[in-house]
């Protein structure tokens, strides 16, 4: 009675159907009405209780059976609400892991096909490592071809060197050979054409003789100054620098050169400094000054020049300067100026003139590791060449290679 | 005294230029001359030996070089002064070291030049004998 709430007197004499709901008391009605009469049956249906709330219960229905007759019905009703509240939760854990289960499977199923995805992308990768392989392969193959073209290469180079070295000493041999050659036969003619005019008393013949002189020397000068700059060219010239004073090195030239300054009014104004030692060879210094002075002198004007020579030092260096106030130069001729050959004044015959002067200049300040340059504001302005030597100390020597 | 001068150059030229040029200067020198080192070896067997030599070292057959060792292997000839005369300086050189202190004059020269340093040598000689 506990089960449904009500007390005995309460359900005592009153129909069963009472306490049941409609589906329950249809099911009751056909389980009693069918085979349950003869065998009993067993069914799951809910209760209503006193407080209208439902139970699940199992309805065992047993018949009673006299002589294949039925003469009675057991109804036994049992609380299974636990029991199927078990049975609830086990659905209910059953639900979950069946889902869990699907779950499972359908990572599982995931899973298998990231698998597959990996497989192909391994397969993939595979395929491109082959590629990048046979890519490699043809890499290789093309650096070996590219470094035996560079070995190529570099062999030909060489070889164009010591051809292009060979023409160059080919050139030096031919140049010498040239110059002195022609050196002997102007021997004669630089002698004999002054003995020729000392005994020539006609001043036509004289005069015809002056012209001779003239070209002989300038011949004679144009030898020279090739073999010189050939000399200078040549990578296999040594020279030997040492500390010597730029003072007394101008002073010796200035010494000779003094009938030309008084012939030709020129006014020198040497600054130079007793203290400044350069490294330089002195034969070589000494030639850059009388080319550069004599070159003043040249370009000066007729009513007279001054020629101002100063050096300026710095931490290294000294920087020799030699301005005059003479012709000056344009701007193509300051471009010009120092290549061999090149004449300021292309039309005119000078003989005074070889255009090898500042190219050697140029040859011989730069193998001493110099520079050298003009500067002019214009024609009928002046110029002033400047120059660089290394600073040295007194008597202290190198030998030097003029290559480079 | 007149001091005979000779040269030796297979350039009759060059001869011809040294002594016009230097008689045309100065009445000091007698100048003879040689076409060959032989000639010049030659010569002095048979004559009086010259006060110097001006030797040119580029000439067939005997050249200056090998004329220059043949005078110093000679005990007389020995003591004659030699300049070279040569037109390419890169020879001194190459050979200033066997050759040390030998005098040359380059090629093309001022006679002016010639004379100056055929007097400086007989000087040299002069105070070295005395």
């Amino acid at each position: 009675m506990d089960m449904v709430g009500f007390t005995p007197a309460e359900i005592l004499n009153k129909p069963l159907f009472d306490f049941l709901d409609q589906p329950s008391i249809t099911l009751l009605q056909n389980t009693l009405h069918g085979e349950a009469q003869k065998q009993g049956e067993e069914f799951e249906t809910t209760l209503i209780k006193k407080d209208k709330t439902r139970i699940s219960t199992r309805f065992s229905i047993t018949p009673y059976i006299n002589e294949s007759e039925r003469i009675g019905t057991l109804i036994t009703v049992q609380d299974i609400t636990t029991q199927k509240k078990i049975e609830n939760e086990l659905q209910e854990k059953i639900g979950r892991l069946q889902k869990s289960e699907i779950a499972t499977l359908n990572i599982m199923e995931d899973l298998q096909g990231t698998i597959i995805d990996l497989q192909k992308a391994k397969e993939e990768i595979n395929d491109k490592n082959e590629a990048l392989q046979s890519i490699n392969e043809e890499l290789n193959t093309a650096r070996d071809q590219l470094s035996q073209w560079n070995e190529d290469l570099e062999k030909k180079i060489q070889e164009r060197t010591i051809e292009i070295q060979n023409l160059l000493q080919q050139k030096d041999d031919f140049i010498n050979q040239l110059g002195h050659d022609l050196k002997t036969p102007l021997t004669p003619l630089n002698t004999l054409l002054p003995l020729v005019k000392q005994r020539e008393n006609d001043p036509k013949i004289i005069e015809l003789l002056d012209i001779c002189i003239g070209n002989v020397n300038y011949m004679k000068n144009l030898v020279i100054k090739t073999l010189e700059l050939a000399r200078l060219n040549s990578p296999n010239t040594a020279f030997a620098t040492t500390g010597i004073s730029l003072l007394d090195e101008l002073n010796e030239i200035l010494q000779q050169k003094k009938p030309v300054f008084i012939e030709h009014h020129i006014n020198i104004d040497n600054h130079i400094a007793n203290h400044l030692i350069v490294e330089a060879d002195p034969i070589q210094i000494k030639e850059v000054f009388d080319n550069l002075i004599i070159n003043a002198v040249k370009y000066s004007k007729p009513e007279g020049t001054f020629i101002t020579i100063d050096a300026k030092e710095d931490a290294d260096n000294v920087v020799v300067s030699i301005k005059d106030n003479g012709i000056g130069l344009s701007r193509k001729q300051l471009e010009q100026i120092f290549t061999e050959f090149y004449k300021a004044d292309q039309s005119r015959h000078d003989l005074e003139s070889t255009g090898l002067g500042l190219p050697i200049c140029k040859r011989i300040i730069e193998k001493h590791g110099g520079k050298i340059w003009v500067e002019s504001p214009g024609l009928d302005k002046g110029c002033t060449f400047y120059f660089t030597l290394k600073k040295g100390i007194k008597g202290v020597g190198h030998e030097r290679n003029t290559a480079g | 005294m007149v001091k005979t001068i000779m040269v030796v150059d297979d350039n009759a030229d060059v001869i011809t230029s040294i002594k016009y040029g230097l008689e045309g200067i100065t009445d000091e020198f007698q100048v003879i001359g040689a076409e060959s080192g032989k000639q010049c070896l030659s010569f002095l067997l048979q004559n009086k030996i010259p006060d110097i030599i001006l030797l040119d070292i580029m000439m067939p057959e005997m050249n200056g070089w090998e004329t220059f060792n043949k005078l110093k292997e000679n005990k007389t000839w020995k003591k004659i002064p030699v300049v070279f005369l040569t037109a390419r300086i890169d020879n001194i050189a190459k050979n200033a070291g066997r050759f040390l202190g030998e005098d040359y004059i380059e090629k093309p020269f001022e006679i002016q030049d010639v004379k100056n340093r055929i007097s400086k040598v007989l000087e040299k000689k002069v105070s070295q004998t005395s």
